[in-house]
């Protein structure tokens, strides 16, 4: 770089008129150089070396502060709508299960139905008779069988 | 919003950016030290805020600015004596790239001292961190004509003493 260009670069760093590009080829042009603008050069120097000055470790306060754990709450709403579902389902099976239980009324003419109630009962006790004449027979037979028993 | 995010992506990155500049208005360590702390604790807590704030990065700048500037005032008012010169690291606190000599260093360190707190940190934040003359505007709440003036003034006086001692 010619003399005249340095100086004119010089004078425009000094009054704050160099761009970011024109303070790279001042700097560059002055190691060449170590007459005349040896302040400048120092300065450089040094404005490079306090870039590099160690610092010291910050506490990061977002990382000190641990998020907060949100706590589950449920909400009354909820439990109450919960409650009305379970009654609903409780009623549900109920109602239900008392419908199958109740018979539905098969007559329509009340002396045919008392006819048939009538001859149901007779089967019924016919065959409680048969069970009875039945169960007095074994219990003969076991009486029987005491009595060889007490013999010997 | 992400505060948390933000905070570790955008402004907790910036810290040391932030130390060198309080360091070159209150040229003491443990002062600068202080001040980027409690920037960093300020922001997080006033993050509800952030949503408001234009530029997060120039807004960081401008609070280190004014807590370096009410830290250096409450120590000069106390008859607190700024020794001259940066308060700089001792050899053995990490490896720095020496380009030039302590002496030199020191020299400079001396001359900087005299610049007012404007003139230092216009200075530091175009010739160390290499911010356009806007970004510095936004920075520390100047006119651009404010930081180019001071800039030209800085850099004259810095030449001036410099010329006379190297």
């Amino acid at each position: 770089m010619e003399n005249k260009d340095l100086d004119i670069l010089v004078q425009k760093y000094v009054e704050a008129q160099t761009t970011p590009e024109e303070e790279l080829v001042l700097k560059s042009a002055l190691t060449e150089r170590k007459d005349e603008y040896d302040d400048l050069q120092a300065l450089f120097g040094y404005f490079s070396q306090q870039k590099s000055i160690k610092t010291p470790q910050f506490v990061n306060p977002a990382f000190q502060e641990s998020t907060p754990v949100k706590r589950k709450v449920i909400s009354m709403q909820w439990v109450a709508a919960a409650a009305a579902i379970a009654i609903m389902v409780v009623a549900f099976f109920y109602f239900n299960q008392s419908n199958a239980v109740t018979s539905a009324d098969t007559f329509t003419d009340p002396q045919l139905a008392a006819e048939n109630a009538l001859k149901a009962l007779e089967i019924l006790s016919s065959e409680i008779n048969r069970g009875q004449s039945i169960a007095a027979d074994q219990l003969k037979e076991f009486e029987n069988l005491n009595k060889y028993l007490n013999i010997f | 919003m992400n505060y948390h995010q933000v905070f570790n992506d955008e402004v907790f990155p910036l810290s040391d950016k932030l130390y060198r500049f309080s360091l070159s208005i209150v040229r003491k360590n443990d002062i600068a030290e202080d001040v980027v702390q409690e920037i960093l604790i300020k922001v997080w807590e006033k993050r509800e805020d952030w949503k408001n704030w234009r530029n997060m990065d120039a807004m960081l700048f401008t609070m280190t600015k004014n807590l370096s500037l009410d830290k250096l005032k409450n120590k000069n008012n106390q008859l607190y004596t700024i020794p001259e010169g940066y308060d700089t690291e001792s050899d053995s606190a990490g490896p720095v790239q020496r380009v030039i000599s302590r002496d030199v260093e020191r020299i400079i360190d001396k001359a900087i001292a005299t610049l007012n707190e404007v003139q230092r940190m216009v200075i530091h934040l175009r010739d160390v961190e290499g911010y356009t003359y806007q970004e510095i505007a936004d920075k520390t709440d100047l006119t651009m004509a404010q930081v180019k003036v001071n800039l030209h003034r800085g850099r004259l006086e810095l030449r001036k003493k410099l010329q006379n001692q190297l």
